[in-house]
């Protein structure tokens, strides 16, 4: 029934309820909290839940539908100005750069999660990753160079913003203190037939508590992450883009003593409509304004 | 006949080959991290929301129900509804 008599659309409720657009002010007429929403394509509301379990959520959609079946036309099938795209105050993801989805997963010990349903703590979670042209270009060797060193800003840029428990997406970026390493080094494998190959390995250490977001409680304690990485590149020269990009990060992660085991992957992202989120990290920036700056280069 | 054939499996041959060139072969992590990436992996019963066909842009999604005549179904979380699991 949600596919097939309903148009599905998922938000970030926090941003867009704050955002001075026309998707905002289209967002706040029928929505003011996180929940589930039916509404019409002119605002009118539906029907709004904040928990639904399955066999209610067909009744909910079905009183829904009723309700909508009773509408004028007018609000069915409303004139949407297409020019509202360019009053869009959401960030966009740099122009030449680079997008990765990082998908990270609790490997043991998921109940030291930043969440508390213990069925979430055992799920994945995602962000992304949006490198500036810039920035995705200090991945790959300079000249004829066999081994290099990945630039140090960068690298801590996925440190900090990436290697964070999002499950929950209970924590900001790790601040600037906390990283007390971290170092990605490459090797060229072959440069041949077009494509430059390069492998990857590095470490990621972090110590300290994480700032929390301004409207939580406490935190949630003295964190610690030691991990080892590694991962292969592949870059296209005559393309002049990357073709393949896999990084693992992973190892212990103890929370307030009590310890567990956290991995991270990195790779290139797909084009889905998830993919095209922003990073948590740029997102709460771009509305709070409050967080770390997100891009090195 | 036989040429034919012949001049067949010649091209299936270099095909082959030409597909498990170094630079056409993905490359692989290392198998200890490879072990840890396929755990990490996203299993299909842990995705099932992406059967859904979701829109992340309202205006779109606006867009598609008044050409459909349809209501939208606004799935509203504090963090992003798709990025969580």
């Amino acid at each position: 029934m949600l596919q097939n008599e309903f148009i599905p659309v998922a938000v970030d409720g926090g941003l867009m309820g704050r955002r001075k657009d026309p998707e905002g002010d289209f967002y706040r007429k029928f929505a003011n909290t996180q929940a589930r929403y039916a509404a019409a394509a002119d605002g009118t509301s539906l029907a709004q839940k904040t928990w639904v379990p399955s066999p209610h959520l067909n009744k909910w959609m079905k009183e829904a539908l009723a309700k909508f079946a009773t509408l004028p036309n007018s609000s069915k099938s409303p004139s949407v100005d297409a020019a509202e795209a360019g009053k869009r105050t959401s960030p966009v993801a740099p122009a030449g750069g680079l997008v990765l989805t990082v998908t990270s997963r609790f490997l043991k010990g998921h109940e030291v999660a930043s969440v508390d349903n213990e069925q979430y703590a055992q799920l994945p979670a995602y962000d992304r990753v949006w490198l500036t042209r810039g920035e995705w270009q200090n991945l790959l060797p300079k000249g004829d160079a066999k081994s290099f060193e990945l630039d140090a800003q960068l690298v801590r840029k996925l440190a900090r913003f990436h290697t964070i428990d999002v499950i929950g997406r209970q924590r900001g970026p790790w601040p600037e203190a906390s990283i007390k390493g971290c170092r990605l080094t490459g090797e060229v494998l072959r440069n041949a037939n077009g494509t430059t190959d390069v492998r990857l390995s590095g470490s990621m250490a972090i110590e300290g508590t994480s700032k929390p977001r301004p409207n939580l409680g406490p935190d949630d304690g003295d964190v610690k992450l030691d991990l080892k990485a590694a991962g292969v590149l592949r870059f296209d020269r005559a393309k002049q883009e990357i073709s393949q990009f896999d990084l693992v990060v992973y190892g212990p992660y103890s929370k307030d003593g009590r310890p567990s085991e956290i991995g991270f992957h990195f790779q290139l992202t797909g084009d889905e409509a998830a993919d095209g989120v922003p990073p948590w990290a740029v997102d709460r920036h771009h509305l709070y304004g409050d967080y770390p700056t997100y891009y090195t280069k | 006949m036989k040429t034919v054939i012949c001049v067949g499996l010649w091209l299936s041959l270099c095909i082959e080959c030409w597909a498990q060139t170094p630079s056409r072969r993905p490359l692989e992590l290392p198998a200890e991290f490879a072990a840890i990436r396929d755990t990490i992996a996203p299993q299909p019963e842990e995705e099932l929301w992406k059967k859904i066909p979701w829109k992340t842009s309202l205006l779109e999604a606006r867009q598609v129900a008044a050409k459909q005549g349809k209501p939208l179904f606004v799935w509203s979380m504090d963090g992003h509804p798709l990025c969580l699991g």
